[in-house]
C-alpha cells in the first residue's frame, strides 16, 4: 500500500517507516499537520490510507482528519498516538477513522491494521 | 410545610378530618355563646388578645421540611380551665390563634388546622377537667385536674401534628411524635398557667408581674431550642461530610439555613473541599500528563528493539543500543524532574540560608556557561547584597529558566540574565529574543509539560519546577511576553 505517514518524533517515524517497508509497503514521511493535509487534499492522491499521530507540532492530527475529510478525501486513517483519553477516540471515531492505535503498541498491530484495509476496500 | 399538592391522601384526609371536627366543636357551643353575658365577652376579647400575643412570641423546632411550634398560649389555656366558661374558653381560643396565626406568613390550610387540633384539645381538656367536678384554683385537686386535663391536651395535639407530619414524610409516626420537647412544655406551661390563675384570684394587678418570669422563660426556652438546633445541624453537617468523604452523593455540603455557626463551619468546609479537589485535579492531570509524556520514550524502545534483526549487524546494533539508551536516559530526567516538582511544592523542605546574590548569579552563569555558548549576558548590579533562600533550590530554578530560555530561541540570540532589588522581594530575570511565546499560553507555560511545541527539546517539567520552587519561598513566578520580539521570565521572592 501507498502509506502516508504523519508523526512529528523522528525517533518514532524511523522506526514505523522501517517497519511498514518490511511490511512491503510504501511509505512517505510528513512531520507537520498542515503539509500533510496539502498532500492529501490534492486531486490526484497517491495515498491509499494515512497513518496519522496526533500532537502535531502546527495542527491537531483530528484537524488535519476534519480538513481532508472536508474537502472530500475519504482515505482511509489509522491514528497513532499517545493520547488515550475516550474523548479524542469519540471524535477520531465520528471522523471515520479505520483505527485508533495507542502508543506503545506492537508494529504487528499496525500491519494488522493495513492487512484490513485491503482485505475490505474502501467504499 | 410542603406544597400541598404533594401530600399523600392519608395526610390531606387527617386535616379535612381535624378542621372539620375542630369546627363542629365550636358550633356546639353556640347556644352557650348566644347566652353570654356582657362579661363574658370581655374575657373572651381579653383572650384573644393574650393568645394572639402568645401566638407572636412562638419558638419553632424545626423538624425536616416541617416545623414543630411551641407558644406560651397553653399556660393561657391552663388558666382558663379555672378562671372562664368553657365556651368563653373555646371561642377565645380558636379566634386568638386564627388572629394570631393569620398574620404569620403560614398557608391557611395550616393555621386552619391548627386552629381544629387546638378545638379538638381543648374540648377534651374541658371533659377531663370537669370529670374532676371543675375544681378551682385554690384546691390542689385543681391543679391534678388541669395538669390531667392539659396533658389531654398535649396528648391530642401530638397525635394529630405527629399523623399528619408522619404521613407527609412518610415516616414511622412514633418517629415524630417523641420528640422530646413535649413534656418540658406540658409542665411549663401548666405551672405557669396555675401561677397565673392563683394571682388572678388572689390580686388580679399583680398580674403584669409574671411577664418578667415569662420572658426570662421564653428567652431560656428559645436559648434551649437554638442549641437543639444547632446541634442538629452539626449532625447533618457530620453526616453529609461522612457521606462526601465515603464517595457518595454531591461534594459540597449543604448550607443549613439560619443556623449562622453551622453555615460558616459549612462554607469554610465548602472552602476547604475545593481547595482538595482542585489539589486532587491537578494531581489527577499530573498523571495523565505523565503517562503521556512517557509513552513517547517507550514507543521508540519497544519499536526500534522490536524490528532488530535477530543477527544484527554491528551498526545496526550499536544505533540501536545508542537509541534506547538515549531514550532511557528522557525517561529517567522525567522521572527526575517529577520527583523533583513533588518535593519542591513544599515549604519545609527548603534550607534557607543567606546568599550573595552576585554570587548566586555568577554561580547560574558558570553553570549553563557550556550550554549557553556564549549567549548569556549577565548584569551585576546588586553591590554584595543578600537574599535568603534555599541557595541549591534557587540556583536549579535560574538554570531551569536560561535553559529554557536557550533552548527556546534561535542560535546566536541573546539571553539575559539579572537580579533587582525590590521593596519587598528579589526579582530574579532571564530575557531572551526569541519571539516571545504564543499569546493567551502566559500562564500555561508555567504548567507541566506544557511544550508549546512537541519539537522542542527538555521535557516540559523545567518551567513547572520553577514554578513551584518560587511557590516554596512564598514568591511567584512568571513571564513578561513581548510577542514578536522576545520574553522575560521571572522569579520573585520575598526579602
Amino acid at each position: 500500500m501507498n502509506v502516508l505517514l504523519v508523526e512529528d518524533e523522528e525517533r518514532i517515524a524511523a522506526f514505523m517507516a522501517k517497519g511498514l517497508r518490511r511490511g512491503s509497503h510504501h511509505v512517505e514521511v510528513i512531520g507537520e499537520g498542515l503539509p500533510a493535509v496539502g498532500a492529501l487534499a490534492e486531486p490526484d492522491c497517491q495515498h491509499d490510507v494515512v497513518v496519522l499521530d496526533l500532537g502535531l507540532p502546527d495542527i491537531d492530527g483530528l484537524e488535519v482528519l476534519r480538513r481532508i475529510r472536508a474537502y472530500g478525501s475519504a482515505v482511509p486513517a489509522i491514528i497513532v498516538t499517545a493520547r488515550s483519553g475516550v474523548a479524542d477516540q469519540l471524535r477520531a471515531s465520528e471522523l471515520g477513522v479505520s483505527d485508533y492505535l495507542v502508543k506503545p503498541f506492537p508494529l504487528t498491530l499496525l500491519l494488522a491494521s493495513l492487512a484490513r484495509l485491503t482485505e475490505t476496500p474502501s467504499p | 410545610m410542603s406544597q400541598p399538592g404533594g401530600w399523600p391522601t392519608r395526610a390531606r384526609v387527617l386535616i379535612a378530618a381535624v378542621i372539620l371536627v375542630g369546627a363542629v366543636t365550636l358550633v356546639f357551643r353556640l347556644p352557650e355563646i348566644a347566652a353570654w353575658t356582657l362579661l363574658d365577652l370581655g374575657l373572651c376579647a381579653g383572650l384573644v388578645a393574650l393568645v394572639a400575643i402568645g401566638e407572636l412570641f412562638q419558638l419553632e423546632l424545626p423538624y425536616r421540611s416541617e416545623k414543630v411550634t411551641f407558644s406560651i398560649s397553653d399556660a393561657i389555656w391552663t388558666a382558663g380551665l379555672f378562671l372562664v366558661p368553657p365556651s368563653v374558653l373555646a371561642t377565645g381560643l380558636v379566634l386568638g390563634v386564627l388572629v394570631g396565626q393569620l398574620v404569620q406568613p403560614w398557608a391557611l390550610v395550616k393555621v386552619a388546622f391548627n386552629a381544629g387540633q387546638f378545638l379538638i384539645g381543648i374540648n377534651v381538656a374541658l371533659v377531663l377537667f370537669s370529670a374532676f367536678g371543675s375544681p378551682s384554683v385554690n384546691d390542689p385537686l385543681g391543679w391534678l385536674a388541669a395538669a390531667v386535663a392539659m396533658a389531654g391536651f398535649q396528648v391530642v395535639n401530638m397525635t394529630l401534628m405527629a399523623g399528619v407530619i408522619s404521613a407527609i414524610e412518610r415516616e414511622p409516626f412514633w418517629s415524630v411524635a417523641l420528640v422530646q420537647t413535649r413534656v418540658l412544655h406540658w409542665v411549663g406551661n401548666l405551672a405557669i398557667g396555675i401561677v397565673g390563675a392563683l394571682l388572678w384570684v388572689a390580686e388580679p394587678r399583680a398580674v403584669p408581674l409574671l411577664a418578667v418570669p415569662l420572658v426570662l422563660t421564653f428567652l431560656a426556652y428559645r436559648g434551649w431550642l437554638r442549641s437543639v438546633e444547632e446541634r442538629d445541624a452539626m449532625r447533618e453537617l457530620a453526616d453529609e461530610a461522612e457521606q462526601i468523604s465515603s464517595g457518595g452523593g454531591t461534594s459540597r455540603l449543604t448550607l443549613p439555613p439560619g443556623q449562622e455557626d453551622a453555615r460558616t463551619l459549612a462554607v469554610s468546609l465548602n472552602g476547604m473541599l475545593a481547595r482538595l479537589e482542585g489539589a486532587f485535579e491537578r494531581e489527577r492531570l499530573f498523571i495523565r500528563e505523565t503517562s503521556h509524556e512517557l509513552r513517547t520514550p517507550i514507543t521508540i524502545c519497544r519499536g526500534h528493539l522490536e524490528l532488530l534483526d535477530t543477527e544484527p549487524d554491528a551498526t545496526e546494533l550499536k544505533e540501536t543500543v545508542d537509541l534506547v539508551v538515549d531514550e532511557l536516559d528522557r525517561m529517567a530526567r522525567i522521572v527526575e524532574d517529577m520527583n523533583t516538582l513533588a518535593r519542591m511544592e513544599d515549604p519545609a523542605s527548603l534550607r534557607r540560608v543567606e546568599i550573595g546574590v552576585d554570587a548566586l548569579v555568577a554561580d547560574v552563569a558558570a553553570k549553563t556557561a557550556l550550554l549557553a555558548d556564549g549567549r548569556l549576558r549577565v548584569a551585576r548590579s546588586t553591590s554584595g547584597l543578600q537574599v535568603t533562600a534555599d541557595a541549591q533550590r534557587l540556583t536549579q530554578a535560574l538554570i531551569n529558566l536560561v535553559k529554557n530560555a536557550v533552548q527556546h530561541t534561535p542560535e546566536g540570540t541573546l539571553v539575559e540574565l539579572r537580579a533587582t532589588s525590590r521593596p519587598a522581594q528579589w526579582r530574579f530575570e532571564v530575557a531572551d529574543y526569541g519571539g516571545g511565546v504564543p499569546a493567551g499560553s502566559e500562564d500555561a507555560v508555567f504548567q507541566p509539560f506544557c511544550t508549546g511545541t512537541s519539537t522542542r527539546p527538555g521535557n516540559g517539567l523545567g518551567l513547572a519546577i520553577v514554578s513551584g520552587i518560587a511557590r516554596a519561598h512564598g514568591g511567584r513566578a512568571g513571564l513578561d511576553n513581548r510577542p514578536g520580539e522576545g520574553a522575560t521570565f521571572w522569579l520573585e521572592v520575598p526579602r
